[in-house]
């Protein structure tokens, strides 16, 4: 370790002991909005070195004092060139504007990706996001990643992230800095993120730098648009499922700017339509069973979920810059039905209640502050909260000429997660050839893992009242990092660095020195091989059902008992740029987890009130595979095919008899195809085709009769039993699904128009979601009684959630 | 989620693992009290309607840890497999052999582990929360050292009582309850207020290894037994000692049968200690306390 701060030391030394050198630093800025562009490559010619624009688009390149050729280039823009005299450090606002002439871009203008020292990472193409076809029209950033290889969806149109192997949990989901625990609409078939208000994604799966921790298996870190600085815009759109809007523009000019977005979806609305002719009804009075009769009725309610993002920023200097941005979102699923009759001259009314919802709350306060021209610091407050919340209620009501009476009955749930936390992150540029990021920071955690209340009112006097509860946990996580991206020479670049993190739950306190590694080197100008290595680990665990992704699943701390997780990752890729605008790439990894839980045998997701820690077991992990991914990011036609070839497997001593199993996402093969073509201005269209082997699921294969006795008993009960050989023993059939979507432009007088079709599904493919067995009674319904003496034949069905499903959506830009 | 069952849709899909061949299943808990005998019979498939046939035509042998043929087990019916000529001995490691035309041969063994003697029971009757009479039980096991011990721990009530001038054998198992930390909670209910009730314990001396260990419990239902013991029936406490076999077989189908059914409940998995089929072949020792009331 001492050896280790003197090589820095030195490093940091000579980068201030290079004399004769100057500093270029300053934003890269989209001309025409302000907007911020991050990962812009700002390049030397002469010198052939560079660096990227950071997170807040600031950029601090120091270069010898003398003619500088200094070229700034973005995907999507077109490229400038800054020939000045560098005599003294001087500041450099970059301003690129889009390319009108997407097809004339030069291959230069493209990210290359084979030469950053980074692997494992995938750019998020934002304007594919809105191109490509996506399930009932609504554009989500999440079904966009989940076409990358080593990263899988899960079950059926689901926004869960399953990488490398790793769980839903392992994942550290960032909108702009704060995290995200729970990042699913509508039972996990949308995600939270608005398309609209996002600016840049990045998905990192391996060679993790050392600024993140905190997660095993990625880091998905999306930002959030700043505001036009310009002028007011805004688009906004109109669909099926639901519609958004954006405004954004400048408060004071180049000064300070907003961005509000906000999506409602009207499900409810159009569900209270549809049963507005059934839902009520007249209720003959018929006198049946008892004297009941003079009936009636009604029932509302309904599923919906908003969004709301929104941001403010306001730049004090050229140094000095803050933000203040937010994001409030919920999903609510009500339902509640009255029945009114009259008995034996008594009117009765009985109401019944339902309602669960649940939603994330994030707010973000940051400061950017150019300490100098090489030295960039970021200071950030957020706050991050998840609930969930289920209620029921039911009232009866009795009212006559001698009698009067009220019972009320309510049943509560309330479960989540909230944060509070500080950091301070920090990027220093001695010298072109380092580019230093150090930091710290804490997170003071509040844990609700299942509140239960249950109260029963008689005539306004209170007869139950029970409260069952987890008790709250709190903990603190926090972590100190140090990051070096090193060119040590034309062809060897490296990013070394460690995350040092700790976790104090109770009277526990876990620490984790977890080193990073990542390195390329240059085979030729366009090529180059890379290696990583990380060591990661997550104080989080997350309950979670095996089958289907709720809002129930649960975040817990590591607890006494309840250790953290861990994870090593290898890593080692290939990489090459061609001249066309084509970029291949090949990697493989492997990667160990250890102290991952899993619900034990026979637990239900809900319905216990025994300690979480008690339901679970304790187990390890591995994967290892191939990604192959072919890119083209230029030209009329762009797009990407990405191949993974997979193992991941699980290992608990409580699960499969200590027998080693096959991971419930674990997926041989994977094909994710993601096509768009702009005919012109106003005309592209896009295409997604995936595949995957199936998925390991549980299936017992044999029943035998069980003996339910006790030893020496000379005449023992026999019971029929299952057999299940081994955990995850069967793979459901495979999937694949060919999505297309044609997207129509037109400018308009104040505003540009698009209609988008979409095919979800196009060939309708019946895609597995649930398998089981029934009875094959001929109907293809089941049959809900047996005749046990003559039982119809058995047979495997399966379950589908989605055939052809068109779409349409209008949407306006202004 | 209504919304999307509506347009969902299901079809039958081809069953992959229908060509897996039926295993033999044998049944077999073995005593130092009673004569060897086990079940035979045949596993089914997943989808074969058709009732567990037994095996009428299987040959079963009953080995010693030196390969000596102990016992050779012959067909009763009903799936009965039985030998009459000799009976199990304690510590003494068995194997059993079973084939059959049309099935893989199959094999298993285990061994009868020492009887572990109940050396004090105490018992109070008291009155719970709801003014209702329960009777308080300790029982002090003595738990040989050194040795993994597993224990199913059950009382009865048991006796003959005259009614009609007829003599009638009655035997029925109470319900218990208990909050000892060591006893497997895969089989415990709620009962009548009682949220730690059994029908029997299942524990492991892991905790206790080698001491004068005190289980304390109460019978629920004393308030309805309290009417029969003036029938002259008596309480038993049994004590089986059993083999580590046995006991993974009984937790593991406690948790399977209570997850039985349930769609969202993680898959379970029974224990089976049969190469090449599937079922149990364990031993154990039972001890008994009489309980006056």
């Amino acid at each position: 370790m001492k050896r280790f701060l003197i090589i820095v030391s030195l490093m940091f030394y000579a980068g201030l002991l290079m004399g004769q050198n100057a500093t270029i630093s300053g934003y890269v800025k989209d001309v025409n909005t302000g907007e911020a562009l991050i990962g812009a490559n700002i390049y030397e010619s002469q010198l052939k070195t560079g660096t990227v624009s950071n997170e807040y688009g600031f950029y601090s390149i120091t270069l010898p004092m003398d003619s500088v050729h200094l070229k700034a280039t973005y995907v999507g823009y077109e490229g400038m060139e800054y020939h000045l005299k560098l005599e003294e450090d001087i500041q450099l606002p970059i301003q690129l504007g889009a390319d009108m002439e997407l097809g004339e871009v030069v291959v230069t203008a493209t990210k290359a990706d084979f030469k950053e020292s980074q692997m494992s990472a995938v750019n998020i193409p934002m304007q594919k996001v809105k191109a490509l076809p996506v399930l009932l029209g609504e554009q989500d950033i999440i079904k966009t990643i989940q076409l990358f290889p080593g990263i899988q969806s899960g079950s059926e149109g689901s926004s869960g992230l399953y990488v490398r192997g790793g769980g839903p949990d392992q994942n550290l989901i960032l909108l702009d800095g704060v995290p995200i625990y729970n990042a699913s609409h509508l039972f996990g078939f949308f995600s939270v993120f608005n398309a609209d208000a996002i600016n840049n994604a990045k998905i990192i799966k391996g060679g993790f730098p050392a600024q993140y921790g905190g997660r095993l298996s990625s880091v998905l870190d999306i930002r959030m648009k700043e505001g036009n600085m310009k002028k007011i815009s805004g688009e906004g759109s109109i669909g099926l499922l639901s519609s958004k809007l954006a405004i954004e523009g400048p408060i004071i000019k180049d000064k300070t700017s907003f961005i509000v977005s906000g999506r409602r979806t009207y499900i409810d609305v159009l569900g209270a339509l549809f049963t507005s002719g059934f839902g009520k009804d007249g209720g003959e009075g018929k006198e049946e069973d008892g004297g009941k009769g003079g009936g009636s009725n009604s029932s509302s309610g309904g599923y919906y979920f908003w969004d709301l993002n929104a941001k403010f920023n306001h730049i004090f200097s050229p140094t000095s810059r803050l933000y203040v941005s937010g994001y409030y979102g919920k999903d609510r699923f009500s339902n509640n039905t009255t029945t009114n009759f009259s008995s034996e001259g008594n009117q009765n009314e009985q109401s019944i209640d339902n309602d669960l919802n649940w939603g994330n709350a994030i707010t973000a306060v940051r400061w950017n502050k150019v300490l100098g021209p090489k030295l960039f610091m970021n200071v950030t407050g957020t706050y991050s909260q998840y609930q969930f919340h289920t209620g029921f209620e039911q009232e009866f009501s009795v009212s006559g000429a001698d009698t009067s009476a009220l019972s009320r009955l309510t049943s509560d749930y309330d479960s989540g997660i909230r944060d509070w936390a500080a950091k301070a992150d920090f990027q220093f540029n001695p010298n072109p050839r380092h580019s230093i990021r150090f930091g710290l920071g804490n997170t003071y955690h509040t844990f609700i893992p299942g509140v239960d209340q249950q109260e029963s009112t008689q005539n306004d006097s209170t007869t139950v009242d029970s409260n069952y509860s987890n008790q709250n946990l709190y903990s603190h996580e926090h972590a100190v990092y140090f990051e070096d991206d090193w060119e040590i020479s034309e062809r060897l670049k490296i990013n070394y660095g460690v995350h040092f993190a700790g976790f104090l739950t109770g009277d526990t306190w876990y620490p984790s020195i977890q080193p990073r590694f990542s390195g390329r080197f240059l085979l030729t100008e366009n090529s180059s091989v890379k290696l990583s290595y990380s060591r990661m680990t997550q104080f989080l665990h997350l309950l979670t059902n095996p089958t289907i992704g709720l809002p129930t699943d649960l975040w817990v701390p590591a607890t006494e008992r309840i250790a953290p997780e861990y994870s090593n990752q290898y890593a080692i890729g290939y990489a090459q740029s061609f001249k066309n605008g084509l970029q291949f790439s090949i990697e493989g990894y492997y990667k160990d987890m250890s102290n991952l839980i899993e619900y034990r045998e026979g637990v239900s997701f809900r319905g216990t009130s025994e300690d979480w820690q008690d339901l679970v077991v304790i187990g390890d992990g591995e994967s290892y595979g191939a990604e192959f991914l072919i890119e083209k990011k230029t030209g009329k036609t762009t797009g990407w095919i990405g191949y993974t070839l997979s193992w991941s497997n699980r290992t608990f001593d409580d699960l499969n008899f200590g027998e080693t199993f096959p991971y419930t996402y674990d997926r041989r093969h994977d094909i994710g195809l993601a096509i768009t073509h702009q005919f012109n201005d106003n005309v592209d269209v896009g295409l997604v085709w995936v595949f995957g082997t199936g998925y390991p699921t549980t299936l017992a294969q044999q029943t035998y009769n069980g003996i339910d006795g006790v030893v020496g008993g000379s005449d023992p009960n026999f019971t029929p039993i299952e057999y299940i050989q081994e955990r995850n023993n069967y793979r459901i059939p495979s999937y694949h699904r060919l999505d297309l979507s044609v997207n129509l432009h037109k400018q308009k007088k104040h505003f540009e128009r698009t209609w988008s079709f979409g095919l979800y599904n196009a060939y309708s493919r019946q895609n597995p979601f649930y398998l089981y067995f029934d009875y094959d009674t001929g109907n293809g319904k089941g049959k809900e009684e047996i005749d046990e003496d003559n039982p119809p034949s058995r047979a495997l069905y399966q379950l589908s959630l989605f055939p052809l499903l068109p779409s349409i959506s209008y949407s306006i830009k202004f | 989620m209504t919304l999307l069952l509506m347009i969902s849709c299901r079809k039958e899909i081809p069953f992959n693992a229908e060509e897996v061949a039926p295993k033999i299943v044998v049944n077999s808990l073995f005593s130092t009290d009673s004569i060897w005998s086990a079940h035979i019979g045949r596993s089914a498939g997943i989808l074969d309607t058709a009732d567990y046939s037994s095996i009428p035509d299987a040959t079963a042998f009953i080995y010693d840890a030196d390969n000596n043929q102990v016992a050779e087990l012959l067909y009763q019916g009903n799936g009965l497999y039985t030998d009459t000529t000799s009976m199990p001995i304690e510590n003494q490691e068995y194997r059993i052999e079973i084939s059959a035309p049309g099935f893989q041969d199959i094999s298993a063994s285990n061994a009868i582990p020492s009887a572990v003697p109940i050396i004090a029971l105490d018992t109070l009757t008291a009155t719970n929360e709801e003014g209702l009479a329960i009777l308080q039980v300790d029982v002090v096991i003595d738990d040989p050292a050194n040795i993994n011990n597993y224990y199913l721990i059950e009382m009865w009530l048991s006796g003959e009582y005259q009614w009609g001038g007829i003599t009638y054998e009655y035997s029925d198992r109470m319900e218990i309850s208990s909050n000892d930390p060591y006893i497997e909670t895969t089989n415990t209910f709620d009962f009548d207020g009682f949220e730690n009730a059994y029908n029997y314990f299942l524990l492991s001396d892991e905790n206790f290894d080698g001491e004068d260990y005190t289980l304390s419990f109460s019978v629920i239902n004393w308030e309805d037994v309290k009417k029969d013991v003036d029938l002259n029936l008596f309480g038993e406490i049994r004590l089986l000692n059993s083999s580590e076999a046995f006991y993974n077989y009984r937790t593991s189908y406690e948790v399977y049968d209570n997850a039985n059914g349930n769609p969202f409940a993680t898959p379970v998995q029974v224990y089976s200690n049969i190469n090449n089929g599937i079922g149990i072949f364990a031993g154990g020792t039972l001890t008994t306390w009489e309980v006056e009331f």
